[in-house]
């Protein structure tokens, strides 16, 4: 890795919000894919590598509590935001919690574009480097194995 | 030229203690040492090398962070839990098969561990290079592996506790390029 942009993965069922949320990551300089439900992001995220998945809760067909659930099944590890509509924030911090990949929440209705953004790329980032040698130089410099 | 670097578990390990200035000391890409850690890797990889590792590597790696989550000194844990497992993401995000991953995984290459046998019999034994099992495969790995790679070591000799570097001295012997970035 490299200078490749990040991919985001953007799954909602509501056309509008999938097209605007694409134009804003694509803005910040991310390559986004779309699905339009939980069936198809699952598919998507099986079958393609992404550094985030942006994905609402509240999806025809399946879910996306049911999709982060059986993506983390099969050891996908892409990163998730996840998008609420109203009455799902329980369901959010519920996956925030018990899923790994599930990095952060946001509410649609009062979605604030930059921080959006700048999040996002945040997850799609991982883990600093900063705070992994932070991390590795309390440690001495040669590792015995 | 593309250069393709395969990393034991000491260079991965340095790789990410010293926040990635390891690889900038090769004479090639000297130009970078004044660069952040990321940065430097990222030019590395995009222009013109290839970083790899094996799962040898990983799990060497793995398995020390897991022996210092367990070790404790003066009454603390020498890692936390919550740094383990942020240590882990950052592995698990950065190690895979694509070219989006920071560090390539060697693919399973057949004869590596016949292969390490015969290392060890032609330079394990007294008054030979004295080399060590695990460094035996990496070697293997190395020397097998298509594309041809330079194999990074931080086999320090003093500096791991050993009386001489046992991994450069095999490498020497069987016509293996390496680079030690702590040299």
């Amino acid at each position: 890795m490299n200078d490749y942009p990040f991919r985001a993965l953007i799954v909602d069922d509501e056309v509008p919000v999938r097209d605007e949320l694409a134009l804003l990551l694509q803005e910040h300089h991310f390559m986004v894919e779309t699905a339009a439900d939980g069936e198809e992001g699952l598919q998507k995220l099986l079958t393609d590598e992404f550094d985030v998945a942006v994905v609402d809760l509240k999806m025809p067909k399946m879910g996306g509590l049911e999709m982060i659930r059986k993506a983390d099944a099969k050891e996908i590890d892409t990163y998730v935001v996840i998008l609420t509509g109203h009455g799902d924030r329980e369901d959010a911090i519920t996956a925030l919690r018990l899923q790994n990949t599930v990095k952060e929440w946001f509410d649609k209705p009062i979605l604030d574009d930059d921080a959006f953004a700048q999040r996002v790329k945040e997850v799609a980032e991982g883990v600093p480097l900063d705070e992994v040698s932070k991390i590795l130089s309390k440690l001495p410099p040669t590792i015995q194995v | 030229m593309a250069e393709h670097f395969y990393l034991d578990t000491n260079a991965l390990y340095a790789f990410y203690r010293d926040n990635m200035v390891s690889l900038a000391k090769h004479p090639n890409y000297q130009h970078y040492q004044d660069m952040k850690g990321g940065l430097i890797v990222r030019r590395l990889s995009s222009s013109t090398a290839t970083i790899y590792v094996s799962n040898l590597t990983y799990l060497e790696f793995l398995g020390n962070l897991m022996r210092h989550e367990r070790t404790q000194r003066n009454g603390k844990w020498e890692l936390s839990r919550r740094e383990v497992n942020l240590l882990r993401e950052r592995l698990k995000k950065d190690i895979g098969t694509t070219a989006r991953h920071r560090f390539r995984l060697v693919p399973t290459i057949d004869g590596v561990f016949q292969y390490g046998r015969a290392l060890m019999i032609s330079h394990a034994r007294r008054g030979q290079c004295e080399l060590g099992t695990n460094d035996a495969l990496h070697i293997a790995i190395a020397k097998l592996m298509q594309p041809k790679v330079i194999l990074v070591t931080s086999d320090g000799g003093g500096q791991r506790g050993d009386t001489f570097a046992k991994m450069k001295c095999v490498c020497q012997r069987i016509g293996l390029e390496f680079f030690d970035p702590e040299e």
